[in-house]
């Protein structure tokens, strides 16, 4: 303890209840799922004015893994690691995918899927791909005595340069994924969001298609500070399109993300990031086309 | 906020910061110096140590969540006896980490040899890593002192020693 | 909170320090906004220095605290003290400095520095004349730097009046010296006592005076023990090197001149012999009539930069082999061929670098394009090169292969004023116990190879000999611990040592103590520096075309050392350069399983010289030469500067794109 840097009181409440009476008495504290991120910021410690802290570790209601008839339901205290062990049959592939390239074992036993989502300022891979699944989250919301509980599509909780929208007493407690599952679907990375994020690029990409007519058509391209882009008007645009995809089509799915990107982001992008999102976008359109053929 | 936990087999009772991470709680309040480098963003894979005999990277543990956690740094760890199946091993491939990043690596590669008992001990075998797990975990640290062919060795051979260990207690 | 005590220090409290550094290029101070006056913390700056405000490196000074003007980005204004760690950065952070910037136009300028070294034979004018081509291209090795990570800590107190220091360095006594200075006090009464350290890249050589200097002070003012960290990175200068080459109507090179500039950063120091090393890596090893080259030191606005496991030679080395493999590319030739056909021994290179026969180098060239399948490689990705295919997503990799040799050198050049200090002391005590007197850090490996070197001198028995690990009241100065000295020079001294000591052993009686000075074992030759080895690499790279991420696929290298090596501890040491070369040019070993083994390194003897010697900054330029060549193969285009950026790659793919 330290003259004149106070130590933050630290509540750890023990049911969702607690969590939410605690956020009530405490609004400008902090929620604390495994902390990766919040301590790898730069002006982390020490700090004069440090916030109280809510660690959300002790609530096992946030820790469970649950099937239900649709859905694959997640804890948002759930990490990375329990995820991968825990739901490895029934993980989609791209999901598996990108908990495994996000980080290491050791990283992502304190790793946390709430945590990865709500970070302010850079967006993780996970958001995308969550994204690219159709992934749904549980925001509990306080509103005095009464607590408001809505089910809202990931996409929803970021605008396109992939800002959080959660207000600050919004709290995501559940993730849910619908076991219908992607016939081709690819994770693409490059870069490291956290070291380099201006040059860090995420494509997830997840596609169904059904006697090579495409039925589902789903990608999100993540730049961590700047771009969080999934066009919707490919989903309608692709479906119905037979496979494999020509050079044309493909060319043209690459030239309506390029020209959503510029117009999202009309302040100059490193070329590098546009340029690997060019390639990202290519490359998972060729490997549709060989996977199409392949099953011929 | 006071603390009491294990830090290389010595009950401390600390009275830190709640918030203080355990890197600078090594460095500053216990003058524990085998930590080399603080990079201030939690990338450089340096600061590892076994936490309930798991590594982590101390600079992203904070202190209120040392309750009752049992550390060992690498100067607590170079006492034990599985220190040695990794001084083999380095000795057996030729091949050892830099100076820099000797205690770190060492640690984690501990933590991986760790998973072997574990897998042993549990129903299935599904929890041993295999190579491009070892290698990626290594990685963690980002000295690039090691490539990915040596990494695998040591823990081959170190692997090997630590299961002759578990057999020779039965 | 703990309790507040109204006193910066007790007599049993350590005092906490931390350095407020500018975070301009440059420009100067207008004015300082304190946070309101607190007794608990104390703030140095250049007035209290109570000697001179200045660090002095062999001849050259800089200061310790920037008074009004601002040099570079990280420059030392103020120190400042408080009773613990947090609460003096969190302190640190309500001081705010005010400056006006230095116009941009301004700090882009570049001064010259010292007059050019300059070296040349025969007439170049006549060489261009008669040349049938021209070859020209600018190499630049940028400016890097070490990461912010590693901490530097240092411990002061007074004790019998004694001021003493506990710090990590390579030099304990230009702390010593640097603190007496500063302090205003003299050398005996300074103690340093050196702690361990690694410092690959020279991260320790002056950082520790300026901080121990500062901690001094604050100690001297507060009568208190104080403790500082500092977390500022080490920086590699930026070398940028013009060849321009002649070549005959057969392609053999007639004449060349080169052209180096060095920048230093804001203080430009030990030019003298960073000049020299830098001139001798820039003498290739084809056989040339006329030649020139002329290196010139200057500074900028950019942090000061000096040693970096090197100090130029691995830039410079890495401009004359990818100038070779440029040539050879240009003439359509494979470059192990070319080199073999024009690589000869040159009377004039020799006179600054002697290096075994170059016969030698040829038979490294032939074994490692053999053992790498060098020609198939080079032919195939010639013919993908040629065959203009786009960088494309669709094909998603790109190769090639490139080949760099050279000689390794260490130490000082033969004239470096940088050997005076330097003192090694045996003493040979009763019962065949020996004491090696060094300020250089005893560190397992190279004591070792002292012992060995000791015990086989005197005929001793292992146990008995020992390394001084105490201070600089009872060391001798060794100089600073660069360049590999610990292994070359230092042996050559022990060994000098031992001669004597074996002379008078049986004849004086015991203790007998001799010691050897660097100077007794300089060459009496104009040779600045005596290569015992040779090296070659070949290295074989990709290009990830999706992620535009360059992957390093396998490495073959062959050594020759003219002593008898340890080789599997030489082995390991190698493979961590050559990993650490490759990640600080941008180029990640990708693993794949199954694989085969990244790295295959053979070293082999061919003399049974005592004395071992250094290949490291060989090494790092060989790396460094071998991925352009690659590079320039895989990207279709001259790749003359490394590290290799992103924003390179881009624009190599987008030139190539609009041709």
């Amino acid at each position: 303890m330290y003259e004149g840097i106070r130590s933050p009181a630290v509540h750890m409440p023990k049911t969702l209840n607690d969590l939410i009476s605690a956020s009530s008495r405490f609004p400008n504290a902090t929620f604390w799922a495994g902390g990766t991120f919040i301590m790898s910021r730069n002006d982390y410690y020490p700090t004069r004015e440090s916030k109280d802290i809510i660690s959300l570790s002790g609530i096992p209601e946030l820790k469970r893994i649950n099937r239900t008839d649709k859905y694959l339901e997640m804890g948002s205290m759930v990490t990375f690691e329990q995820m991968l062990t825990v739901g490895k049959q029934v993980l989609p592939g791209l999901l598996q995918l990108t908990l495994e390239n996000t980080a290491t074992m050791i990283i992502r036993k304190q790793m946390t899927f709430g945590g990865a989502i709500c970070t302010p300022g850079v967006r993780l891979a996970l958001s995308g791909t969550l994204a690219a699944l159709q992934a749904e989250v549980e925001v509990k919301t306080s509103l005095g005595p009464k607590t408001e509980t809505q089910w809202i599509a990931i996409n929803r909780l970021y605008d396109k340069r992939g800002v959080l929208e959660l207000k600050k007493n919004d709290l995501v407690t559940r993730i849910r994924i619908g076991f219908e599952r992607e016939t081709f679907s690819s994770f693409i990375l490059a870069g490291n969001p956290m070291i380099n994020p201006n040059e860090t690029v995420m494509l997830s990409f997840a596609c169904s298609y059904n006697q090579s007519v495409i039925n589902r058509f789903r990608m999100c391209l993540t730049f961590p500070t700047s771009l969080f882009l999934i066009p919707h008007e490919l989903d309608l645009m692709m479906h119905g399109t037979m496979l494999p995809l020509t050079s044309q089509q493909i060319e043209r799915v690459v030239q309506s993300i390029m020209e959503e990107i510029y117009t999202i982001s009309p302040h100059e992008i490193p070329p590098i990031q546009t340029e690997r999102a060019k390639r990202f976008v290519e490359s998972s359109l060729h490997e549709l086309n060989a996977q199409s053929l392949s099953e011929r | 906020m006071k603390i009491e936990c294990t830090i290389d087999n010595k009950h401390i009772l600390l009275n830190v910061n709640s918030n203080k991470p355990l890197n600078l709680i090594l460095l500053e309040d216990l003058e524990i110096n085998q930590i080399y480098s603080r990079c201030r963003d939690g990338n450089c894979g340096n600061c590892v140590v076994l936490l309930n005999d798991e590594a982590v990277l101390s600079c992203l543990i904070p202190a209120f969540r040392l309750k009752g956690v049992r550390i060992l740094t690498f100067e607590g760890y170079q006492k034990s006896r599985f220190w040695h199946d990794l001084e083999r091993a380095y000795s057996d491939t030729g091949s050892h980490p830099c100076p820099h990043c000797y205690a770190s690596k060492t640690l984690i590669f501990e933590s991986l040899l760790q998973m072997i008992i574990k897998s042993e001990l549990g129903p299935s075998q599904d929890e041993e890593p295999d190579e491009e797990v070892i290698v990626q975990e290594i990685g963690l640290n980002t000295c690039a002192c090691l490539d990915a062919h040596e990494i695998i060795a040591i823990f081959n051979s170190a692997a090997t020693y630590r299961r002759r260990r578990r057999v020779r207690r039965y | 909170m703990a309790e507040k005590s109204t006193k910066v220090a007790s007599e049993s409290q350590t005092i906490h320090g931390i350095i407020i550094r500018a975070n301009i290029d440059s420009g100067s101070i207008l004015g300082v906004t304190l946070p309101k006056p607190d007794k608990r913390f104390v703030l140095l700056e250049a007035k209290d220095v109570i000697g001179k405000n200045v660090v002095s490196v062999a001849g050259d000074e800089l200061p310790l605290f920037a008074s009004t003007d601002i040099t570079y980005k990280g420059q030392p204004i103020f120190a400042l003290f408080g009773p613990d760690a947090e609460a003096v950065e969190v302190k640190s952070r309500e001081i705010e400095i005010d400056f006006q910037l230095t116009p941009t136009s301004q700090t882009q300028v570049q001064e010259e520095n010292k007059e050019p070294l300059i070296c040349a034979w025969g007439n170049l004018d006549e060489a261009f004349k008669q040349g049938e081509t021209v070859i020209e291209r600018t190499y630049t090795d940028r400016q890097t730097w070490t990461r912010e990570d590693t901490i530097l800590q240092v411990t002061t107190w007074v004790e019998d009046d004694l001021l003493k220091i506990e710090i990590p360095t390579q030099w304990p006594f230009h702390v010593r010296d640097t603190v007496a200075q500063i302090c205003g006090r003299t050398q005996k009464s300074v103690v340093v006592y050196p702690q361990p350290h690694f410092s690959a890249k020279d991260e320790k050589l002056l950082l520790p005076s300026m901080l121990a200097a500062m901690a001094a002070l604050a100690t001297l003012k507060l009568q208190a023990r104080v403790q500082m960290i500092s977390r500022f990175p080490t920086y590699k200068s930026a070398i940028t090197i013009t060849r321009k080459t002649a070549l005959d109507a057969k392609g053999k090179p007639i004449g060349e001149k080169v052209k180096a500039q060095i920048n230093q950063g804001a203080y430009a120091l030990f030019t003298t012999e960073m000049l020299t090393q830098a001139l001798a890596g820039l003498f290739p090893l084809y056989q040339l009539s006329a030649f020139s080259a002329e290196v010139q030191a200057v500074t900028s606005h950019a942090p000061p930069s000096h040693f970096f496991g090197d100090l130029g030679y691995s830039s410079t080395l890495f401009s004359s082999e990818a100038h070779a493999s440029a040539i050879a590319r240009h003439l359509q030739m494979n470059p192990a061929n070319w080199r073999i056909k024009h690589y000869g021994e040159d009377t004039e290179q020799n006179s600054i670098v002697e290096t075994l026969p170059i016969t030698k180098l040829r038979d490294l060239i032939g074994d490692t394009c053999k053992k790498a399948d060098f020609a198939r490689h080079s032919a195939v990705y010639e013919l993908q090169r040629r065959a203009k295919h786009p960088l494309s997503a669709f094909l998603n990799y790109s190769r090639g292969i490139g080949l760099a040799c050279g000689a390794g050198i260490s130490g000082f050049s033969t004239d470096s004023a940088l050997h005076t200090a330097a003192k090694i002391e045996i003493t040979l005590e009763a019962n065949n116990r020996v004491i090696v007197n060094t300020s250089f850090y005893p560190t397992k490996k190279i004591t070792s190879l002292w012992r060995t070197i000791i015990i086989n001198e005197l005929s001793l028995e292992k146990e008995t000999v020992t390394f001084i690990d105490n201070d600089t009241m009872h060391m001798v100065d060794t100089g600073p611990e660069v360049l590999s000295l610990d292994v070359e020079r230092s042996v050559m001294m022990i060994t000098r040592c031992c001669e004597i000591i074996k002379r008078k052993r049986f004849k004086d009686p015991l203790p007998i103590t001799e010691s050897v000075s660097a100077k007794s074992i300089l060459s009496s030759s104009k040779i600045q520096f005596s290569s015992k080895n040779w090296g070659c690499l070949v290295l074989q790279l990709e290009i990830n075309t999706i992620k535009l991420e360059v992957e390093a696929r396998r490495i073959w290298g062959r050594f020759s050392f003219s002593n008898t090596p340890d080789t599997k501890k030489l082995q390991v040491k190698f493979k961590h350069i050559i990993n650490s070369s490759l990640h600080e040019n941008n180029i990640i070993p990708v693993f794949r399983k199954g694989s085969p083994p990244l790295m295959d390194i053979e070293i082999d003897t061919v003399g049974e010289q005592a004395y071992p010697s250094s290949a490291t900054s060989a090494l790092r330029a060989m790396v460094m030469a071998a991925c352009a060549s690659a590079l320039s193969q895989a990207l279709n285009c001259d790749v003359c500067t490394m590290p290799v950026s992103n924003d390179d790659i881009i624009s190599y793919i987008r030139r190539q794109n609009e041709n």
